[in-house]
C-alpha cells in the first residue's frame, strides 16, 4: 500500500498544485461560464468534438466525448460561434455577466451564407494542443471501396500514415511500430480485446452504428493509458430522439439492420444493431448436393459465419443527468464435420464421426452515468464488463456395432484461452477559467486471464474414461490508474497539456507500478502555423503472445506475472500542422523506445506443446521505432480525401531470439502511401478510390543449410543437415499495391434513400502476397512461392435508409 | 414512381464504351475469378547465397580423440547441398598459444579427426579455434573450458508410485537428488545425463552405457531436453544455488524382474555458448514440422560463419 502511495504522491502535488492556480481567486472573480451540450437538430445525437470558439478573444473549447462544452469568459459580452464538421455552424452574442446554461442544436449540412470565415472556427489542427491524432468522419468512410462490399472501420485506419496493416485483408493494426496488442480499442470507453471477425479480414466495428472514430498515435493525454501504440475510441450512436429511423444493408458478404429511436421522445432513445454472413448458408443446399453425389458414404459438412450486435439505450434523466448502456456481442464459428458409416466383414457396422471447430466470442457492456455538478465541473463514471474467449478442438468417434454390442472409442482435445475484465472508472471535466481545462479521474480493473489450456478426453472403453486438463490456469489480476491533465494557456502564442498517470498492477504477490508524464505543447508561429512537441511515457500490464506466422485468433493473451515485467514505453513527436484553404496539412517525426516486449522464444509454439507453461515459451526483449509521416485531408467539399505517407523504421532485441542480436520487425515498413479520394459526381452520383503502396512485409524464410554432427553416448556418429534462416526477419515480400473503386448511386423515394455500391477491390489485379513458402516446381527444384488471397474482386451492396 | 437514370450527372457513355467498359469489367472478373480459385501463387526470386565455412567441434576436458566438421554452406535452392569439406587449415590456440591443427591429412569419414596422446587438462583456460579453406571467408570463434564440476548425487530406489495418466498403470519412481556447486558471479550451466548398463551378460553388452530418460517436478533451473538429459543453470537467479536438484526415473511393477543395472549420472559443466547451441538445438528439433512454431535460428559462435564450438568438462557420479 505504500508503494500505491509513493505513486499518488507527485500526482497529488500536482493536483494540488493546478487546484491552487485554477482556484486562484484573481482569475476565478473575471470569469463566467457558458455550458451545455451540443447536440444534432434533427436526431438529438450529441456531437463529441463540436468546437465553441469565442471569436473575439481567440479562446475556445471542444465538446467533450457527450457533448458537454464548459467555456470560461472574462466578463463582458462575447461573440461565440459553435460549429461541427458537416453542420452549419450556430453564431451567438453572449452576455458574460453570470453563469449560462445553452443547449446547442446543429443542423447537419452547411448552408449557403452561413460559411464561417477561416479562423473563426476553433478545432483546426493548428488550433488543438493534441498531436498524432486523426478522426476521419464515419460518412467519408462508408463511402470507401470495401471487400465484397462489407466497409470496414479498421482498414479505414490503416490508410493513414503511421498505421500499418498486418498484411493482405487483414483488419489488425500496427502503429508507428508497435504491435496490434499495443493499441487500446475503446468501444464506448470500454477495452475490446479481440476486434477480428473472419480471421481478421473484417473488424468487428459495424459502421452503421457508429457515430465517431477517432485515433490518437503519440502525445498521449493523461487521460489514457494502459497501451504503449495507440488509443482508438469508437462511439457508438446514442439513438435518435425524435423518430424512428433505420439503415438496412444486404452485400455479397453479410447483411446488416440498424434500428434507433425513441423510447420517449426527447428523453431516451435507443439504437441497435445486428449484422450476420450468410456464406454458410448459401453454401449448405451445394454440400447437400456434393454429399449425394459422392460415391463414398461419408459426408462432409463445413461451415463458418460470424455475427455481432451492437446496442445502447440512453436515457437523459434531467438537465444534469443522462445514463447510457451499450453493449456488444459478436461470435465467429468455423470448422466442418465428417460422418462416415459402412458395412465390415463379420457383419460389423462402422460409424465414425469427426468434428473440428474454432470458434471465439466477444462482448462487451458499459453503463454510464453523466452528471453536471455544476457549470464548470461534469463528471462521468462507468462500469464495464469486458470478455473475451477462444476456442478450438477437434474430436474423433467411432462406434462397431454388432448384432448384439456397440463399441466406441472417443478422442476429444480441446483448447482454450480467454480473459474477462471488470472496471469501474470515474473521469472528471473541470473548466475552472478561460486559461485551464482540467481532466482528472480514477479507474480499477479486475481482469481474470486464462491464458490457454488443454482438455483432452479419451475413451478407448477403459475403466475410468480420461478427462484431464492440461496447461496454464488462470490468472487474476488487479490494476489501477489515477490521472490528472490540464489544457494550458500559457501565453497567447503557446499552450500546453500538462499531465501525469500513475498506474500500478497487482498479480500474484507482486506489484508493479509507473509513474507516467505527459507532455504536449503548440506554438504558434508568426505565420499561424503550429509548432507542435510531445512526450509520453506508457506502461502496459497484458500482453498479446502471437505466433508471428498466423493470423489467427489463437493468440493468448496473458497478463504481466510475478516473472514477466510490464510492457513500457516512451515517444518523443514533434510536428507542424496548419490548415490551408480546406486542406489540413501535417507533418510529424516521431521516435519511440519500448522495453518488456514479450515474444515467443525461437520455436515456441501454441499448440503441440502441452507440458510447458507459456511462460516457458515466452522471451522479454526491447525495441525502437521512428520515423516521418505525412497528412494531407480534405474532409468537406465535393471532393474529399486524403494523402499519407510514412517513412518508418521499426526494430526488435530478444535474447532468446535471433542470437540475441537486433532484427527487424515483422511489420517494419519503410515506405507507406495511402491516396484515398471521395468525389461527388453531381446528381445521384458519387465515386471513391483508393491506392495504397507498402515496402514488403519483413519475413524468415530458411535460406539455407550446412551439415554438422553429434555423438551419443556409445560413441555413435550421426550427421545432420540443419536449414536455417540466415537471421530473423531478413527476407522482405513483394511490395503491397493496390487499387479499390467504387461507385454509388443513390435515390430518395419518399423517406427512403435507397443506395446501390458497385466496387472493385484491386482493380488492376496486383498480387499482393499473404503468405510465401519454400516449395518444389514441377521439376523438383525448391522455389520460394507467394501466394495472394485476393484477385481482382467486384462486388455489389445494397442500403436501404428510413 | 417512374424511375430513370440521371443524364447530366453522371457522364454519358457512347454505346462503344459501354461495350469496352463492360468487356474490360467481364475479363478481369473472370481472370480474377479464375486466378482465386486456383490460388494465386507468385515465383520470386531469391536472394544469392554467398557460401561460408559452417564449423562443429566439441572439446571435452581429458578426451582421447578430437573430432571436427568443416562444411561449405549451401542455399536451399541448391539441390546439391551443403559439402562436407576435407581440403581446410585448423588452428586451436590454448592459453594465447598454438596447440594443435588439423588439415587434410586428419580427415577420415567427413570428419577430421585427432587423436590425443595424453589427456589435457584446459579448465579455466580461452581456447580459439581458426578455420580457413580456399576460397571461403576464413572463420573463427572463442570460448573458456569451464572448471570441472563438483556434485553429489544420491539415488532412491521406489520412493513413490504414480497412475500413469495414459495408459492407468503405476509407475514406480525412484529419485535422484543433485548437488552441484555454482560458482558466485557467473552463470553456470551443467548437462546432466542419467546412464545405465547391465551388470549380468546374459541380458546384454555390460560394456556400454546408455542414457536413460529422467523427468522432474518444474523447476526454473532445469530444462529437459528431448532425450532426457537435464539443462541445469543458475541463469538469471543471481548467485542461486543448485542444490537439491530433484529428478524421477520411472517403470512399471517391480515384481516384472528388471534385470539388475549399474547406474551413474554424467555431469558436464558447459561454455555457456554451448548451452546456448543445446537450446537452439533443442527449440529446432521441437519445431521441425511444426507449422505453428516460430522458425529457429541455430545458435551460433562461429564468427564470419555458421556452427559451434563448444567446450565442457564432465565427471561421473556413481548412484548406488
Amino acid at each position: 500500500m505504500s508503494h500505491f502511495f509513493r505513486i499518488l504522491q507527485p500526482l497529488l502535488t500536482l493536483a494540488a498544485a493546478l487546484c491552487v492556480l485554477c482556484w486562484s481567486p484573481k482569475i476565478a472573480a473575471q470569469s463566467f461560464t457558458l455550458s451545455g451540450h451540443v447536440q444534432d437538430a434533427a436526431s438529438g445525437e450529441q456531437l463529441l468534438g463540436a468546437t465553441v470558439w469565442c471569436s473575439d478573444l481567440s479562446i475556445g473549447v471542444a465538446a467533450n466525448t457527450y457533448g458537454f462544452y464548459s467555456l470560461s469568459l472574462p466578463e463582458g459580452e462575447h461573440q461565440v460561434v459553435v460549429s461541427y464538421i458537416g453542420y452549419t455552424p450556430q453564431r451567438f452574442s453572449v452576455l458574460f455577466d453570470q453563469d449560462h446554461k445553452m443547449n446547442v442544436e446543429l443542423v447537419a449540412g452547411t448552408a449557403l451564407g452561413e460559411a464561417v470565415v477561416t479562423g473563426e472556427i476553433f478545432g483546426h489542427i493548428e488550433e488543438q494542443v493534441q498531436m498524432s491524432k486523426i478522426e476521419v468522419p464515419i460518412e467519408q468512410i462508408k463511402r470507401l471501396p470495401a471487400i465484397g462490399g462489407e466497409v470496414d472501420l479498421l482498414k479505414a485506419l490503416q490508410l493513414l500514415p503511421g498505421v500499418q496493416s498486418g498484411g493482405e485483408g487483414s483488419s489488425g493494426l500496427y502503429v508507428r511500430g508497435g504491435s496490434p496488442d499495443q493499441n487500446l480499442m475503446l468501444l464506448d470507453g470500454v477495452p475490446l480485446y479481440s476486434v477480428n471477425h473472419l480471421f481478421g479480414f473484417f473488424s468487428v466495428f459495424n459502421a452503421d452504428a457508429v457515430k465517431s472514430m477517432a485515433i490518437t498515435k503519440g502525445g498521449f493525454p493523461a487521460r489514457f493509458g494502459g497501451r504503449l501504440s495507440s488509443i482508438l475510441e469508437i462511439n457508438l450512436k446514442d439513438g435518435h430522439m425524435k423518430e424512428i429511423h433505420g439503415d438496412a444493408t444486404v452485400s455479397i458478404i453479410a447483411s446488416k439492420l440498424t434500428l434507433e429511436g425513441p423510447i420517449i421522445k426527447d428523453k431516451a432513445s435507443f439504437m441497435v444493431s445486428a449484422r450476420r454472413t450468410y456464406l454458410d448458408i448459401l453454401l449448405r443446399p451445394l454440400f447437400a448436393r456434393i454429399n449425394q453425389n459422392e460415391n463414398s458414404s461419408g459426408t462432409v459438412e463445413p461451415r463458418y459465419y460470424f455475427y455481432d450486435i451492437n446496442g445502447k439505450v440512453n436515457w437523459k434523466v434531467n438537465d444534469r443527468d443522462r445514463v447510457f448502456f451499450s453493449t456488444f456481442s459478436g461470435t465467429d464459428d468455423f470448422g466442418f464435420s465428417t460422418h462416415d458409416t459402412y458395412d465390415q466383414s463379420g457383419g460389423q457396422t462402422v460409424n465414425t464421426e469427426s468434428d473440428f471447430g474454432l470458434d471465439w466470442v466477444n462482448s462487451v457492456q458499459a453503463l454510464r452515468w453523466n452528471h453536471e455538478w455544476q457549470p464548470k465541473l461534469f463528471s462521468n463514471v462507468t462500469l464495464t464488463r469486458s470478455y473475451y474467449r477462444f476456442n478450438t478442438g477437434i474430436e474423433f468417434s467411432d462406434a462397431v456395432t454388432t448384432a448384439d454390442t456397440t463399441i466406441s472409442e472417443r478422442f476429444a482435445a480441446l483448447y482454450r484461452s480467454g480473459i474477462e475484465d471488470y472496471a469501474a472508472q470515474i473521469d472528471f471535466d473541470y473548466a475552472p477559467n478561460a486559461s485551464h481545462y482540467v481532466k482528472f479521474g480514477a479507474k480499477w480493473t479486475h481482469h481474470r486471464f486464462s491464458p490457454g489450456a488443454t482438455q483432452l478426453e479419451l475413451d478407448f472403453g477403459q475403466s475410468n474414461p480420461i478427462d484431464t486438463l492440461l496447461g496454464a490456469m488462470d490468472v487474476n489480476s488487479n490494476d489501477s490508474y489515477v490521472y490528472v491533465e490540464d489544457e494550458v494557456a500559457l501565453t497567447p502564442r503557446l499552450r500546453a497539456n500538462i499531465g501525469l498517470h500513475a498506474s500500478m498492477m497487482h498479480v500474484q504477490g507482486k506489484t508493479y507500478g509507473s509513474l507516467q508524464p505527459r507532455l504536449a505543447l503548440n506554438f504558434r508561429l508568426p505565420t499561424g502555423t503550429a509548432l507542435k512537441a510531445s512526450y509520453a511515457r506508457m506502461a502496459q500490464y497484458v500482453n498479446l503472445l502471437t505466433n508471428e506466422g498466423l493470423g489467427l485468433p489463437t493468440d493468448l493473451w496473458v497478463p504481466s506475472t510475478a516473472k514477466i515485467r510490464p510492457q513500457k514505453s516512451w515517444q518523443v513527436a514533434v510536428g507542424l500542422a496548419d490548415t490551408f484553404g480546406e486542406f489540413e496539412l501535417s507533418l510529424e517525426g516521431y521516435y519511440k523506445g519500448l522495453d518488456g516486449l514479450l515474444s515467443y522464444k525461437d520455436g515456441a509454439s501454441f499448440m503441440f506443446n502441452l507440458e510447458t507453461d507459456w511462460e516457458e515459451q515466452v522471451t522479454q526483449g526491447i525495441g525502437n521505432a521512428y520515423g516521418l509521416e505525412f497528412l494531407a485531408q480534405k474532409k468537406m467539399g465535393r471532393t474529399s480525401g486524403w494523402v499519407g505517407y510514412t517513412l518508418s523504421w521499426s526494430n526488435r532485441k530478444f535474447d532468446a531470439i535471433n542470437n540475441g542480436a537486433w532484427y527487424p520487425f515483422t511489420y517494419d515498413r519503410r515506405h507507406d502511401v495511402s491516396l484515398v479520394v471521395n468525389h461527388e459526381l453531381g446528381g445521384k452520383w458519387s465515386t471513391s478510390a483508393v491506392w495504397v503502396y507498402g515496402t514488403g512485409r519483413a519475413l524468415t524464410l530458411s535460406e539455407l543449410m550446412y551439415t554438422t554432427f553429434f555423438v551419443d553416448e556409445q560413441g555413435n556418429i550421426y550427421e545432420e543437415e540443419i536449414t536455417l534462416p540466415s537471421g530473423k526477419n531478413a527476407f522482405r515480400m513483394s511490395p503491397y499495391h493496390r487499387l479499390d473503386v467504387s461507385i454509388v448511386q443513390t435515390k430518395t423515394i419518399k423517406n427512403m434513400k435507397r443506395s446501390v455500391i458497385f466496387s472493385v477491390y484491386n482493380a488492376y489485379n496486383n498480387l499482393n502476397p499473404f503468405f510465401a513458402n519454400l516449395e518444389e516446381n514441377n521439376t523438383g527444384q525448391p522455389v520460394i512461392r507467394e501466394y495472394g488471397i485476393f484477385p481482382f474482386l467486384p462486388s455489389i451492396a445494397w442500403r436501404l435508409s428510413f | 414512381m417512374k424511375y430513370s437514370y440521371p443524364t447530366q450527372a453522371f457522364p454519358a457513355l457512347t454505346s462503344l464504351q459501354s461495350a469496352l467498359a463492360i468487356g474490360l469489367i467481364c475479363s478481369l472478373s473472370l481472370t480474377g475469378c479464375e486466378e482465386f480459385l486456383e490460388g494465386v501463387v507468385h515465383e520470386i526470386d531469391f536472394p544469392e547465397h554467398v557460401p561460408a565455412l559452417a564449423v562443429t567441434l566439441t572439446i571435452e576436458e581429458d578426451a582421447q580423440i578430437l573430432r571436427l566438421m568443416v562444411s561449405k554452406t549451401a542455399g536451399v535452392l541448391d539441390p546439391q547441398g551443403s559439402e562436407v569439406l576435407s581440403d581446410v587449415l585448423a588452428n586451436l590456440e590454448a592459453n594465447g598459444t598454438s596447440w594443435l591443427s588439423l588439415d587434410a591429412d586428419d580427415f577420415n569419414g567427413d570428419l577430421h579427426s585427432l587423436a590425443l596422446d595424453a589427456p589435457v587438462h584446459l579448465a579455466g583456460m580461452p581456447l580459439r579455434l581458426e578455420v580457413e579453406a580456399e576460397g571461403l571467408d576464413p572463420v573463427s570463434a572463442e570460448s573458456t573450458m569451464p572448471e570441472k564440476p563438483v556434485a553429489l548425487a544420491e539415488l532412491e530406489f521406489a520412493v513413490d508410485s504414480i497412475m500413469h495418466p495414459w495408459t492407468e498403470e503405476f509407475m514406480v519412481r525412484d529419485r535422484i537428488t543433485v548437488d552441484i556447486e555454482a560458482h558466485d558471479g557467473v552463470e553456470d550451466w551443467f548437462i546432466l545425463e542419467l546412464q545405465s548398463r547391465f551388470l549380468d551378460p546374459m541380458w546384454g553388452d555390460t560394456a556400454t552405457w546408455w542414457l536413460e530418460y529422467m523427468g522432474g517436478p518444474p523447476d526454473p533451473r532445469v530444462n529437459t531436453l528431448r532425450r532426457g538429459e537435464m539443462l541445469v543453470s543458475d541463469q538469471g537467479l543471481g548467485d542461486g544455488d543448485l542444490n537439491q536438484l530433484t529428478f524421477f526415473k520411472e517403470y512399471l511393477d517391480p515384481d516384472w524382474g528388471y534385470p539388475e543395472m549399474e547406474w551413474r549420472l554424467r555431469i558436464s559443466a558447459l561454455s555457456e555458448s554451448s548451452a546456448q547451441y543445446l537450446l537452439s538445438m533443442e527449440a529446432y528439433e521441437q519445431a521441425d514440422g511444426n507449422p505453428f512454431a516460430e522458425p529457429v535460428i541455430v545458435y551460433s559462435n562461429i564468427s564470419s560463419g555458421f556452427g559451434h564450438f563448444g567446450l565442457r568438462n564432465s565427471v561421473i557420479v556413481e548412484l548406488e
